[in-house]
């Protein structure tokens, strides 16, 4: 793995700030996709910036009807969500489908950021 | 190719290497690593905590997974620093006073391994398993046991294993 540095965002401002005064930094959140890739020397970013302890692991519903989904709300934490599981049992499959095929645990560890990809192919299998 | 990555990495300054504690199998730990240092090779080269096996080092056979904050994970796919002041659970710390823990007195029972080079990894991630109290069947424990990968393919008695830990639990 290439050398870099590391800073911890201490709230969403200053993540962005941190990010917009380094052009090759990258936000690290679950880091099960991006320290695979940097161990392959695919990624070489000058800097992780950690986004973890960041507060967006909450789920909770809009007043239109919807959800809306923490970036950091943990795969397997989405996936037995009650709302999820209640109201859209198919994104709880896929998710569980999805992080398992590839990564094992990394549902546990992962984000929901991570999970982008189920989320748009369950809104197109419903339209 | 090579030239690019050269130039690449003379930008950078050598980041210096951060201190950290991990309270690992209930003992707070100073440590100092560098940015890049996985939790895995902090547990193994820098603690001597080898029985946390390093199988892919891509978080695809979870020999590595480990307990962090009560979640089994992949400790190969994530970095020492981030996991700054969390509670860290290895194989080493499952026994209490000499007595082993039902999950590896299961694992004998039950010849739920032959080389054991995965079983830190079965062991812990059955634990977080049963933590997670998600499992009623057979099936489930397979699927939610999906990702540690045993080359010697003794999948049926670590079900089996993991299904007697669960009667005690």
């Amino acid at each position: 793995m290439i050398n870099f540095h590391y800073a911890r965002a201490t709230d969403v401002a200053d993540a962005v700030r941190q990010i917009a005064a380094d052009p090759r930094a990258k936000f690290i959140a679950g880091g099960t996709n991006l320290i695979d890739l940097l161990k392959e020397d695919v990624e070489r970013p000058s800097r992780l910036i950690d986004i973890s302890r960041l507060p967006l692991k909450s789920v909770e519903e809009t007043a239109e009807g919807g959800l809306r989904i923490g970036a950091l709300v943990p795969n397997s934490d989405l996936a037995y969500h009650p709302l999820i599981t209640q109201r859209y049992p198919m994104l709880a499959s896929a998710i569980l489908a999805g992080a398992s095929a590839q990564h094992g645990d990394d549902r546990r560890q992962s984000s929901a950021t991570h999970a982008l990809l189920l989320l748009l192919r369950h809104r197109d299998a419903l339209q | 190719m090579a030239r690019t990555s050269t130039a690449a990495r003379s930008t950078i300054p050598a980041p210096g290497k951060i201190p950290i504690v991990l309270t690992i199998n209930g003992i707070a730990t100073q440590l100092e690593v560098a940015p890049w240092t996985t939790l895995l090779d902090a547990l193994r080269d820098h603690l001597d905590l080898t029985g946390t096996k390093k199988g892919c080092d891509h978080g695809q056979c979870g020999a590595c997974t480990v307990l962090v904050d009560g979640r089994r994970i992949n400790s190969c796919l994530t970095l020492a620093v981030m996991k700054d002041g969390a509670e860290v659970t290895t194989i080493e710390g499952l026994a209490t006073n000499g007595v082993l823990h039902a999950l590896q007195q299961a694992f004998i029972d039950h010849d739920a391994f032959q080389c054991g080079y995965c079983t830190p990894g079965q062991i812990c991630s059955a634990a977080g398993l049963i933590a997670e109290g998600k499992v009623k069947s057979e099936d489930e424990i397979r699927e939610l046991m999906s990702g540690k990968i045993c080359r010697c393919g003794a999948y049926p008695n670590i079900v089996a294993a993991i299904q007697q830990a669960m009667g005690q639990s």
